[in-house]
């Protein structure tokens, strides 16, 4: 297994890379908007 | 406010300046005035970014657009993530490497220095415009509402900004913005428990929710794609990424804060920080102004809440026809309630047939009500023009002074004047930088000591404050506060963007050709802006395009006519 340079390296458990990461958020803005519409869809 | 309030305001205030002078004090080479020890870790960059974007008008102006407009606004956040992402994996790298002061630099690394310049140059006019607003528009709404004077509100908070910032450079401002964004926090959680607790007896949080929706204030995404309106899931996502990734990636005020991370890794991390905490912050600010919305159906309500101003046209005349206006949207407002007490009813009691006629009835109340205030609103716009600020600005301190004890007042005007220091600090300290790095030293005096640029970059801190100070005194808006900031940011960003995208992305294009397409795209532009009324947000895409498309042809033409531009350095 190839250990990533320091610049790389994110310190995070379970997010090892970047582009994990900005997987993760890109996940969590779905997440936000899905619960908006389901906000909207409940109550009105 | 009681003397409470006012001891919570001024030792807050000024123990947290006191604090950041005391321990930035000492010496102070160029690179440590600039970007900071380099030693600082991702939440304080995190914390330093979103106090940075969050001014006193988020938290005083955006719990009024909830209450007018509903969630929808929160939509102009959505492209935020990404632009983040963009600046995470593009831009930081680039500038760490090249280990440059400003953003501006970095095209004169690429381009050329006319190009730099022209980046620099629409940065500081952009920036130095808002950075009056930041100042102003706090000041018009609490001098307005507790009395004080506008100018002395104005003086006195841009002083004693001007007076950390200088002192104590980057750090001071990170420093100071940490602590500022835990007063204001600490301030709307407060407010916001306190607004529950306020709910009629027997009103949960499930139906005030079902209140909101029946008068359609949590639509928070709209799919239309009618290019006219303000606020939709593709001007947010689309026109929302191009403002954050050019406010993120090449506004100054915003690069600073992450360049004095301890590395890349603590950079990446705060930015990613306000990637994911930035769409639920501004939600939970609007859920604020649409919960006293609620509040406000079960209580007495003004039917203008800038009382000053109506108090001033009671006095000048119009006393009859304001007070007659109040007494319409009283009464309709009191048919509002017991058909609203009614819907409850049948709700819990599971009458969906009698829920569906009185929510009907409610509604029709409710539009006999806002009528009544359009029309309060439309009388006092006429008879004062100089009144130009929105009334939904005046909701959210309307509801603190009237519903909140002592001590919960003095904090919440305590995070106002914080988040207003906080973000003009982040500004003044970019636009002292830029000043100092892209134009002093580079066209007026190169090759100087470290020590005589920080005194200059002292100076040119202290010069934006005095220039924010004075466009703060002179200022007249006629647009919700937040949206006049986002507008005069669309305007310009658009083109800025689009010189670092093609900087990045399109290595063949070099500074002649970039410098001419910016020009032209800044004109078209601002040629669009005063003819055309599209979505504000529409103008970053415009701009950014209109600068990416220009270089190609400018830069085309000119390898066809044999001459070229300043060749590419390395990057």
């Amino acid at each position: 297994m190839t250990v990533p340079p320091d610049d790389e390296r994110t310190g995070l458990p379970g997010l090892r890379s970047w582009r994990q990461v900005y997987v993760f958020v890109l996940v969590v803005l779905a997440v936000w908007i899905g619960l908006l519409v389901a906000l909207d869809r409940i109550f009105s | 406010m009681n003397a409470l309030d006012y001891a919570i305001l001024l030792g807050t205030m000024l123990g947290i300046a006191a604090y950041a002078i005391w321990s930035t004090r000492g010496g102070h080479d160029l690179r440590g005035y600039l970007k900071g020890a380099a030693q600082t870790g991702w939440l304080t960059i995190g914390l330093s970014v979103m106090a940075t974007q969050a001014s006193a008008i988020t938290f005083l102006s955006t719990p009024g657009q909830g209450y007018e407009s509903g969630l929808g606004f929160v939509q102009n956040y959505f492209g935020a993530p990404l632009a983040l992402i963009v600046v995470s994996a593009v831009f930081l790298p680039i500038f760490r490497r090249l280990r440059v002061y400003t953003a501006y630099e970095y095209l004169g690394h690429r381009f050329d220095p006319k190009t730099r310049l022209l980046g620099a140059g629409l940065f500081l006019l952009q920036r130095g415009l808002g950075a009056g607003i930041t100042i102003y528009a706090p000041a018009i709404v609490l001098s307005t509402v507790m009395g004080w004077r506008l100018d002395a509100t104005i003086v006195c908070s841009g002083l004693l900004v001007v007076a950390y910032t200088v002192s104590g450079g980057c750090d001071a401002v990170s420093m100071t913005q940490k602590y500022q964004i835990g007063v204001i926090f600490a301030g709307m959680i407060a407010a916001f428990f306190f607004l529950l607790a306020k709910l009629p007896p027997g009103l949960g949080v499930s139906d005030s929710l079902v209140l909101a929706g029946g008068f359609h204030k949590l639509g928070a995404v709209d799919f239309s794609v009618d290019m006219n309106r303000r606020y939709t899931i593709w001007t947010g996502l689309i026109g929302g990424m191009f403002l954050a990734l050019s406010y993120f990636g090449t506004d100054q005020s915003q690069v600073q804060r992450y360049l004095c991370g301890a590395s890349l890794r603590e950079s990446r991390l705060g930015l990613m920080f306000n990637a994911i905490f930035k769409i639920p912050m501004q939600f939970f600010i609007l859920l604020l102004g649409v919960l006293i919305f609620v509040f406000y159906q079960f209580e007495r309500q003004p039917v203008y809440f800038n009382r000053a101003a109506w108090n001033d046209q009671v006095a000048h005349g119009q006393g009859v026809r304001l007070h007659a206006l109040q007494a319409d949207f009283d009464a309709a407002k009191a048919q509002e309630r017991a058909h609203l007490q009614a819907w409850l009813d049948a709700r819990h009691g599971g009458d969906p047939a009698a829920e569906a006629a009185e929510r009907t009835a409610s509604a029709a109340a409710q539009e006999r009500a806002e009528a009544a205030r359009n029309e309060t609103k439309a009388i006092l716009r006429k008879a004062s023009p100089s009144n130009t600020a929105n009334d939904a600005d005046y909701v959210f301190i309307t509801f603190i002074l009237d519903h909140l004890p002592h001590g919960l007042i003095g904090l919440l005007v305590t995070a106002f004047f914080a988040a207003a220091l906080s973000s003009k600090a982040g500004e003044l300290n970019a636009l002292g930088s830029t000043t100092t790095v892209d134009i002093y030293r580079h066209l007026a005096r190169g090759g100087a000591t470290d020590a005589h640029y920080v005194v200059m970059s002292k100076l040119f801190t202290a010069l934006w404050g005095f220039v924010a100070i004075a466009f703060a005194l002179f200022a007249n808006l006629a647009e919700n506060l937040i949206q006049a900031i986002n507008i005069l940011g669309s305007v310009f960003y658009g083109v800025v963007l689009g010189l670092f995208l093609v900087a990045f992305f399109l290595k063949w294009i070099r500074g002649t050709a970039v410098f001419w397409a910016a020009l032209a795209s800044q004109a078209l532009v601002l040629g669009l802006y005063f003819t055309q009324s599209i979505s504000y947000l529409w103008y970053n895409i415009i701009g950014c395009a209109a600068c990416m498309a220009l270089s190609l042809i400018l830069q085309a033409a000119i390898d066809l006519g044999g001459r070229g531009g300043t060749l590419p350095a390395e990057t």
